[in-house]
């Protein structure tokens, strides 16, 4: 070969073109496999064992909330002192009357506890709701208009991060004492920061993107840009951290009311009604296990339903 | 690496800063403090009269500016309860919490690590699924519970362990579990997810083409890269289980500043609380200049940058 | 005498959605020591793929099978992971394409020398840390003894390369793979790089396989050549005869791409090969290049041939004879 050749490199080859599939089909000589359809939401969510395990147990879970004065076999507020602390029906001296057994106060357990879901859903729900406005607001300002807003978001960002949740949260419900909606309110205003996080990334990543920039280029104002490209394609992600969002707020409503700090009584807070059985906890263990179990396997759900969210909306594979 | 560490502390200041003024802010605005330290039975006299007492009508940014002058001298006031110094009874109460915390961490970082790395080696193993399924339980568990449950098994049951007190190190078993636990999940998800992501590096195809062991190549070559987001995760974790551990430390009967902060809570002992608040989040705020520290001088890449 | 590797009948297939890819479909060659092979083809022909089933780097869904797989009379397919992780870096080594990212950026370079040859053979500290001076002398490094302290993140992406080619000879190995060894480097130091190459497997008496895209380097630096298509071998034979001679209709497309100075007119249209590669997914049948060739048949779309003997000095894939492929 003459040296004075020029060494080339071979054209880089890419997949099969549209044009390439189409001709090649039409002319019926195909060499091997073309293409493969993507699966749609539906179809794929369907095959996911998890995610469909986890919404049917939520959707049960959720059925009990909304219908709770219609399932649960007693009155969860009825005090009977006389039968107090009658075990539940697999021990000794308990009946199908009370499947779960009474509490301290006389009350039906399964009806506290199917009462409870209201509660810890209300609360999670709503929390998790005020975080995410606020939150998500953050975010996308910070992410879309950077400079000095995104600096001063991050700054409270880093101050809320400093911040001890839990003590904030006990000490500003010490002061709104028995407030439910006060409790509320002032977790939304503490748990945002997973929405600020995930909203500025994305809004960034958005943003930066070629069909943004040409809709500046068109003339397209800041809001309409906003509504129509930034807001459709962050709730995705958004939906999933909502998920594991209400999860933690649940969580920490019950260890607020655990602390006697969170719902009072005689209201049927899971980590209330735990709190008030702590003392009885050698003899009758039955007391903790019930709501505690309840709170496990909601969150359980919650999580599942999430992790399964995040795969189905992200793509092949786990993260 | 100096001017690194410098920039680093004064952004660390000035939140320290801000929280100061949200610890102080939250109590004092949080309603009338002198009528609900004077009871519920005072008349307008006593409130009144507390009022003066506790320097409470003054105006707000001259009481702030007083405190944090003191706060700076190391004066954090005198506890309305307890009626000692406050930064004594910190001091006190610190060293439970910090034992707690040090150990926690320290059984959730032994168990969760290794089990991060062996998940991302074999993804969708029998060790991977493992992971992934402790890491959702323990999540999902609430720590309170999973701490009576556990009083219920090993000291009631099985005897084993002590229920409440802390004064044996059988007593710090319990709770340093229960804590760690907590922090179980994040650290695998995060070592997991970061070693997935070093081990499709180029460096980590070079060290097997050489025939490397697995060992290295997992925990030397690998982990090393990967370690940055996990040493970042435990500084953070570190913080936030201080004031985690009220849970805990309320449920063990441990004289720790979750305790202290909760009593003082329900007490109204206010400078008691705005001092734990305050001390928290500087500690939380120090764990994070040194993360940051660490893992810039963990990567020599960025180290040669700062030099 | 026995080659130093043997390679009959190779392929690899990925399981994927829709069917296994079959990424390499039917390779055969063989290389002794001293000798160079090259294996040209574009992207997705199944070279580098060929080489990480040779190494036992496989992805985890990828499956090697082969007729014989032989290594100094050793029969790789039967060994273990374990024990191909000690043949890897030691008998047999491979050099990757970028430099840049290669090696770990947390640990010195001396560190990570010295412990591909510890790894595999009984030596001390220092006699390992002056293996790898003396490496990295031979690979033309100035000042080998203080840059054993250095960084990767220190060196440039040629210094980077050599220190990779350094790593890669530690264990005095017999074979070396290069998989574009020098694609991602500038010109005048790749040429640095696959002399020193030259030099080093000259030096050393030992085989190597360069695995690029480029003819040029292949012509320059290569004895014997394969040419690649869709997963297989199409033609090989000796570097000098194949260009002067090519025989596969995808060769000739190759090599008529290349511009020539002096024959090549300003103004006039460059050589291409038109149509893109198929897809190896699913069943397979006939010729793989026969969308793209200028001289397709009915019988093309059927048959799908052997190469011929491995013992015959010049081979190809293709029914049609050599004297039919003038145009």
């Amino acid at each position: 070969m003459p040296e004075a050749v020029v060494s080339s490199r071979l054209h880089e080859s890419s997949r099969p073109g549209a044009a390439d599939r189409a001709s090649a089909e039409a002319s019926g000589d195909s060499f091997g496999v073309e293409f493969v359809k993507p699966a749609t939401f539906l179809e794929r969510a369907r095959k996911h064992r998890i995610f469909v395990f986890s919404s049917v147990m939520l959707a049960l879970i959720i059925a009990a909330a909304i219908f709770a004065p219609l399932i649960a076999p007693h009155d969860p507020y009825l005090q009977d002192l006389a039968g107090r602390m009658t075990p539940p029906v697999f021990y000794e001296g308990g009946s199908w009357d009370h499947i779960l057994g009474k509490d301290g106060l006389g009350r039906d357990y399964l009806s506290r506890i199917i009462y409870g879901t209201r509660i810890s859903l209300l609360i999670g729900c709503i929390a998790t709701a005020v975080s995410c406005l606020i939150g998500v607001s953050l975010g996308v300002a910070a992410g879309y208009f950077g400079g000095r807003v995104d600096m001063a978001v991050s700054f409270l960002l880093m101050i809320r991060l400093t911040l001890p949740v839990l003590l904030v949260l006990l000490a500003t419900a010490a002061v709104v004492r028995g407030s439910v909606t006060g409790v509320v309110l002032i977790m939304g205003c503490l748990l945002w920061d997973q929405f600020a996080v995930i909203a500025r990334s994305t809004t960034q990543q958005i943003r930066a993107a070629d069909y943004v920039r040409s809709a500046r280029a068109l003339g397209c104002s800041q809001w309409q840009i906003i509504r129509a490209d930034i807001v459709p394609n962050i709730l995705n992600p958004i939906i999933v951290v909502i998920t594991f969002e209400i999860a933690s707020a649940i969580l920490l409503e019950s260890s607020l009311s655990f602390l006697g700090l969170g719902v009072q009584p005689p209201f049927a807070s899971w980590g209330l009604m735990i709190a008030e059985a702590k003392d009885s906890l050698f003899f009758q263990p039955w007391l903790i296990a019930f709501p505690g179990a309840a709170l496990f396997v909601l969150c359980l759900g919650i999580n599942l339903f999430g992790d399964g969210l995040r795969d189905l909306a992200g793509g092949q594979g786990r993260v | 690496m100096l001017g690194f560490a410098l920039r680093r502390f004064s952004l660390a200041l000035l939140v320290a800063a801000a929280v100061s003024v949200i610890a102080f802010a939250l109590l004092r605005l949080s309603g009338d403090l002198a009528s609900a330290l004077a009871g519920a039975e005072a008349t307008p006299e006593d409130i009144e009269a507390m009022r003066v007492r506790y320097g409470l009508n003054r105006p707000l940014y001259e009481q702030y500016f007083d405190w944090l002058n003191n706060a700076l001298h190391g004066d954090l006031g005198s506890s309305f309860y307890h009626m000692e110094p406050v930064s004594k009874l910190l001091m006190e109460h610190l060293p439970v919490t910090l034992t707690l915390s040090v150990l926690g961490l320290m059984t959730a970082l032994i168990i969760a690590v290794p089990l991060g790395v062996l998940s991302a080696n074999n993804p969708n193993s029998v060790i991977d699924r493992f992971s992934l399924g402790l890491s959702i339980v323990g999540q999902a568990l609430p720590n309170f519970w999973l701490a009576l449950l556990m009083i219920v098994i090993f000291s009631v049951t099985l005897r084993v362990l002590p229920v409440s007190g802390g004064s044996t190190w059988a007593h710090y078993v319990l709770p340093s579990v229960v804590l760690g636990i907590y922090q179980i999940p994040p650290i695998i998800r995060v070592t997991r997810s970061g070693m997935l992501e070093v081990l499709e590096a180029d460096y980590i195809r070079t060290a097997r083409a050489m025939g490397l062991s697995a060992r290295s190549v997992l925990f030397k070559h690998a982990l090393r890269n990967a370690a940055i987001p996990v040493v970042a995760l435990t500084a953070v974790n570190f913080g936030n289980m201080l004031s985690g551990s009220v849970l805990v430390e309320t449920i063990f009967s441990l004289r720790g500043i979750g305790y202290l902060a909760y009593e003082s809570i329900i007490r109204i002992d206010f400078p008691v609380t705005q001092a734990i608040l305050l001390m928290v989040s500087m500690i939380y705020l120090v764990m994070v200049v040194i993360s940051d520290i660490l893992n810039a001088w963990l990567d020599p890449r960025i180290r040669a940058l700062h030099a | 005498m026995a080659n130093l590797l043997e390679v009959e009948g190779l392929t690899v297939d990925i399981a994927m959605r829709g069917g296994p890819l079959h990424a390499v479909r039917d390779v055969t060659l063989s290389i002794n020591r001293g000798e160079t092979l090259g294996l040209v083809g574009e992207s997705g022909c199944g070279k580098s793929m060929t080489l990480l089933a040779l190494m036992g780097l496989l992805p985890k869904r990828a499956e090697a099978k082969a007729r014989r797989l032989l290594l100094g009379g050793r029969d790789l397919l039967a060994v273990s992971k374990a024990g191909m992780s000690e043949i890897r870096g030691s008998q047999m080594t491979m050099i990757f394409q970028e430099p840049m990212t290669s090696l770990n950026p947390s640990y010195t370079i001396g560190n990570q020398l010295i412990e591909v040859i510890r790894r595999h053979k009984a030596v001390t500290r220092a006699q390992a840390k002056d293996r790898a001076v003396f490496l990295l002398e031979k690979v033309g490094i100035a000042g080998a003894s203080a840059r054993l302290n250095r960084y990767p993140h220190e060196l440039s992406g040629g210094l980077r390369q050599r220190v990779m080619i350094a790593m890669a000879l530690m264990c005095g190995p017999e074979l070396i793979v290069a998989d574009e060894p020098t694609t991602a480097l500038d010109v005048t130091v790749q040429a640095q790089i696959l002399n020193l190459l030259g030099d080093l497997r000259r030096e050393f008496n030992m085989a190597l396989i360069m695995v690029t895209h480029d003819l040029g380097i292949i012509a320059r630096t290569t004895d014997n050549v394969a040419v690649m298509y869709a997963g297989e071998i199409v033609e090989w034979g000796r570097t000098s005869e194949v260009f002067a001679a090519p025989k596969h209709p995808y060769t000739r497309a190759l090599l008529d791409c290349i511009p020539v100075p002096g024959r090549v007119h300003a103004g006039q249209r460059l050589g291409s090969i038109r149509g893109t590669v198929p897809s190896l997914q699913g069943e397979l049948s006939g010729c793989a290049f026969r969308a793209r060739c200028g001289h397709a048949r009915d019988e093309c779309r059927s048959e799908h041939l052997g190469l011929n003997s491995s013992d015959s000095l010049h081979d190809f894939r293709c029914i049609l004879k050599p004297k039919e492929l003038v145009v």
